[in-house]
């Protein structure tokens, strides 16, 4: 069995102490405490029982019983025993504690801490003093060390995802029509088609399907699926959406990238693959043919980055097993990341929850134009507003700010801002929408700028959990021109926005780095920016934190959306300490 | 998540220090009307957000949610509060730009915010002048001159989180629902009517002293108010109706509610029957509340009441908010004496 151990900062509690005393610890008295839960009856229309929820944990109180005794000839007597526990009290201070049985030490954050003594004559008689130490600490446990978790992205482009052939759409092999399809599957120019001519009458839709079944492929270590589809389109009828069914289950769609559709698939086995076009009319009858196009059925590993590689999503492991606190860094090697850099900390609740709009945009009267100077990796004028499809399935429950990147299209100046989020259930709209109009400061034409548009809950409709509802955002304004959107959720994620220039980086200058530090029993929390990655020349980002919420840090894992408009494939990690109930596991 | 707070253009809690009991309260008319919150400093420290005058924000992040100026802080107790910028009004002085007392609203707003009062103008402030001249003889207050041409139109003018001063018409559709069982208003028959009497000068016949009045036949008891106008020198008879007329649509000639409803974050809802954010929920607003009666009209067999919100009270991470609606009779010595002074001024 190993050697326990048990210290009190330098103290050592099992026997230590100084040349001229000696502390030992007794079991009987001895307790770490517990976390006292904080929880809130809330109320509801249950009629038997109630709803209780566990908001945080309150702070634990432990006991140490120790015996203090002078060593033998040393000269030292009780009163240096007492000088010694005392200079380890009433500080904040670290308790640690190595179990017997090998596992590994265990860290409580001691926040205050106090003595406490009840006189034993026989103990006088016999040279040693019982006492109580009462020790205030932070709830949760933590290890010793802190460990540095990286999200991919190292300053570098990342390596290519690993594609996996499932069906390269060249035989019709496994494949069928359905739904109004009454042509195919045949294979055209290296593709599955199937089609159908279709008469519409107004707001009438049509849905043709092509089928692939017959799979069994396991999507471990690849968990994406990646379908290449197109909807072709002839006469006075318009494509409307293309869905998917991956085992005849509905499976909403990650990310779109031009014609490339990820669905995330992890930890299932795929045995057929349903790919749904739609189309419809505008508002007079419709006569046409509608061809659906799949050209591939591939599994990769990582998704696409959201437009260009300025803006990347991505998951942070988080060790231990309760909330942590950990410093979040985002860096390049040689780029500035630019101003408006935003950090968006949000939970990995295995939704499908991506902020960004463009990767969204279903369609409006204008169109995208390719620029990769962009975040989103394109623009497009307000004049000819867009909306952007979010499907219920990818907004959970909580208040929306609504962020955008824009310009000046042509005259710098205040501009005005029109947006609405209006609930849709196969294109009918339901309920009223929720609308916000704003004037945004002076906008350059030339330069980018965030500006915050509005607030509410955009989930403005109670619906089923299977439900298809969407909720369509349409932008409206003269003059402007939207590089990309976000809708952040700050029910479940925290958004840090902060200037760090965009001139080449150097100490004291504009700054490649950005620090991101929570709040710990010894400092309060911060925002830094620097050019070091020591933090030696970094400073308070100051007047260029745009938006602050201290980043909420929740294990196995949290996702964290980065912008930075200067940079390409910034780096991003956290560094913790992982936090545990009672004991560390690591 | 809990929320932000920025002061004189800091974040509070990476350049001073943290803060707790984050409290927030509207009204209508007025808008945001308070922010307060306790913070332990050490002992002599004066941190330079925190000098009275400072713009104070509560955050969402980069959205703002209320904003207020700081009052007198308690260094002692460590409690701060902000006020509403609509309460800025009352201590600034209604002037145009040659000082003369100005009887226009737009003119008092947009001199108030060049002498330092940090509001713009909506396009719903009128532009008209309260009596015959845009300027008369004495010394208003800002909020005293809006308060009167909000009555002359019937709207509420208010300053809220984005600090532009608005005049809005109270709702008739409801936005949010109480779920029933929660809320049964009491009433109380003080400051009511069913007919308000104005007494003006008329502008159109040498200054002589008339009366005109507006009655609403629907109010259950017989009671008259008058109200002396004369103080605003002459003004036109269609003046005084729509003074008369403003005062009753208000509410004047409804019950006073008392009491407030205190609402979980599961008892409130939005019309699309999804739960609302707390901080969403503002005075000015209207609420269906379910299942209560209304002791004055008859309601025709509907079960459920629509108030509009006077006041709402809110501490952050509570999970409660309280809310009282338009009319609700305040029945405290302050406030009472508060009624009696600004029926005065």
């Amino acid at each position: 069995m190993a050697s326990a151990g048990l210290t009190l900062g330098a103290l050592n509690l099992l026997g230590g102490g100084s040349s001229l005393y000696r502390v030992k610890t007794m079991s009987d008295g001895t307790d770490w405490g517990n976390g006292e839960p904080i929880e809130t009856v809330l109320a509801s229309l249950l009629q038997d029982g109630a709803v209780v929820i566990t908001q945080g944990y309150n702070n634990r109180e432990a006991t140490i019983r120790v015996r203090v005794e002078s060593r033998p000839g040393s000269g030292g007597d009780l009163a240096d025993a007492e000088a010694g526990l005392v200079a380890e009290l009433n500080k904040p201070n670290l308790l640690t504690w190595t179990p017997p049985d090998g596992s590994p030490a265990t860290v409580y954050e001691v926040l205050t801490s106090n003595l406490l003594h009840t006189l034993n004559d026989a103990a006088e008689l016999n040279g040693f003093r019982y006492y109580n130490i009462r020790l205030v600490c932070l709830p949760y446990a933590r290890s010793v060390d802190e460990v540095i978790t990286p999200a991919i992205g190292t300053g570098v482009d990342p390596p290519a995802p690993t594609v996996t052939s499932i069906d390269a759409c060249t035989s019709t092999t496994g494949w069928a029509r359905g739904g109004f399809a009454t042509s195919g599957p045949t294979v055209v120019t290296g593709a599955i088609q199937v089609a159908a001519s279709l008469t519409l009458s107004p707001g009438q839709r049509r849905t043709l399907s092509a089928i692939r079944s017959g799979l069994s492929t396991s999507m471990a270590g690849s968990p994406y699926l990646r379908v290449q589809v197109t909807e072709l389109t002839s006469g006075s009828i318009a494509a409307s959406g293309i869905s998917f069914q991956v085992n005849g289950v509905a499976v909403p769609v990650a990310v779109v990238s031009g014609a490339f559709y990820y669905l995330d698939c992890t930890g299932l086995t795929i045995n057929s693959v349903t790919v749904l076009g739609e189309w419809t009319n505008a508002p007079v009858p419709g006569t046409g043919t509608a061809t659906l196009r799949v050209d591939d059925i591939s599994s990769v590993d990582t998704l696409p980055s959201l437009g260009s590689s300025r803006q990347l999503v991505r998951s942070l492991a988080v060790k231990g097993t309760a909330r942590t606190q950990a410093t979040l860094t985002l860096e390049h090697p040689t780029s500035a990341l630019g101003d408006g850099v935003i950090a968006y900390v949000y939970d990995d609740d295995g939704s499908n929850y991506v902020p960004s709009m463009r990767a969204r945009r279903a369609g409006g009267a204008g169109s995208v134009s390719i620029d990769a100077a962009r975040v989103s990796g394109g623009s497009e004028p307000l004049a000819t507003p867009p909306f952007f499809d979010f499907p219920y399935s990818d907004l959970p429950v909580g208040p929306y700010g609504l962020m955008l990147l824009v310009k000046a299209t042509t005259n710098a100046g205040a501009k005005t801002i029109t947006w609405t989020a209006q609930t849709r259930i196969n294109g009918v709209d339901q309920g009223n929408p929720l609308t916000g109009t704003v004037t945004t400061p002076a906008l350059s034409n030339s330069t980018y700028t965030l500006v915050p548009i509005g607030r509410g809950d955009l989930r403005t409709m109670k619906v089923a959990a299977n439900s298809t509802a969407v909720v369509r955002i349409t932008l409206t304004g003269a003059d402007v021109t939207l590089d990309e959107g976000w809708v952040f959720n700050t029910r479940i994620g925290q958004l840090i926005v902060a200037n760090c220039g965009t001139a080449a980086p150097s100490a004291g200058g504009t700054s490649n780095r950005l620090f991101i530090k929570p709040a710990t029993i010894f400092e309060d929390p911060t925002v830094l920016r620097g050019f070091s990655a020591d933090q030696s020349d970094a400073v308070y980002a100051g007047a260029g934190i745009g938006s602050w919420m201290q980043p909420n840090i929740d294990p196995p894992s949290v996702k964290l959306l980065t912008v930075t408009p200067n940079a390409l494939n910034a780096a991003a990690s956290i560094r913790h300490y992982p936090r545990w109930y009672g004991h560390a596991a690591a | 998540m809990s929320k932000g707070l920025r002061v004189a253009g800091d974040w509070l809690d990476l350049t001073v220090g943290r803060f707790s009991e984050l409290t927030n309260s509207t009204r209508f008319g007025g808008g945001d009307w308070e922010i307060s919150w306790k913070m332990q400093l050490p002992i002599g420290a004066r941190p330079r957000q925190l000098r009275p005058g400072a713009l104070v924000e509560v955050m969402d992040g980069p959205w703002v949610l209320r904003s207020g100026y700081l009052t007198e802080p308690n260094w002692v107790d460590g409690t701060f509060a902000a006020s509403g910028f609509c309460r800025e009004a009352e201590q600034l002085l209604a002037f145009d730009s040659a000082l003369n007392s100005t009887l226009r609203a737009d003119v008092a707003v947009d001199r108030g915010a060049v002498r330092g009062w940090r509001v713009t103008r909506d396009a719903t402030v009128p532009t008209t002048a309260l009596g015959a001249a845009d300027t008369g003889e004495g010394l208003n207050y800002i909020a005293a001159v809006l308060d009167a041409a909000a009555d002359q139109a019937g709207k509420f003018w208010t300053v809220r989180a984005d600090r532009a001063v608005r005049f809005e018409t109270a709702p008739t559709t409801p936005t949010l629902h109480i779920k029933p069982g929660v809320a049964q208003l009491g009433v109380v028959d003080q400051d009511y009517c069913r007919t308000v009497y104005v007494a003006y000068c008329d502008s159109g016949d040498r200054g002589k002293v008339k009366k005109v009045s507006a009655t609403d036949a629907s109010a259950p008891e017989n009671r008259e108010v008058g109200v002396d106008a004369t103080v605003l020198l002459p003004i036109t008879t269609a003046k005084a109706q729509s003074m008369a007329n403003g005062i009753l649509a208000k509410g004047k000639a409804k019950w006073g509610w008392t009491g407030t409803i205190e609402l979980g974050e599961h008892e409130l809802y939005s019309d699309g029957g999804e739960r609302v954010d707390l901080w969403s929920v503002q005075a000015g607003q209207m609420a269906r509340v379910h299942g209560a009666f209304d002791d004055q009209v008859n309601l025709s067999g509907a079960t459920s009441l629509d108030v509009v919100l006077g006041d709402t009270s809110h501490v952050d991470e509570s999970g409660v908010i309280s809310v009282s609606p338009i009319g609700t009779v305040k029945n405290s010595l302050q406030a009472a004496i508060e009624q009696a002074l600004s029926v005065a001024a």
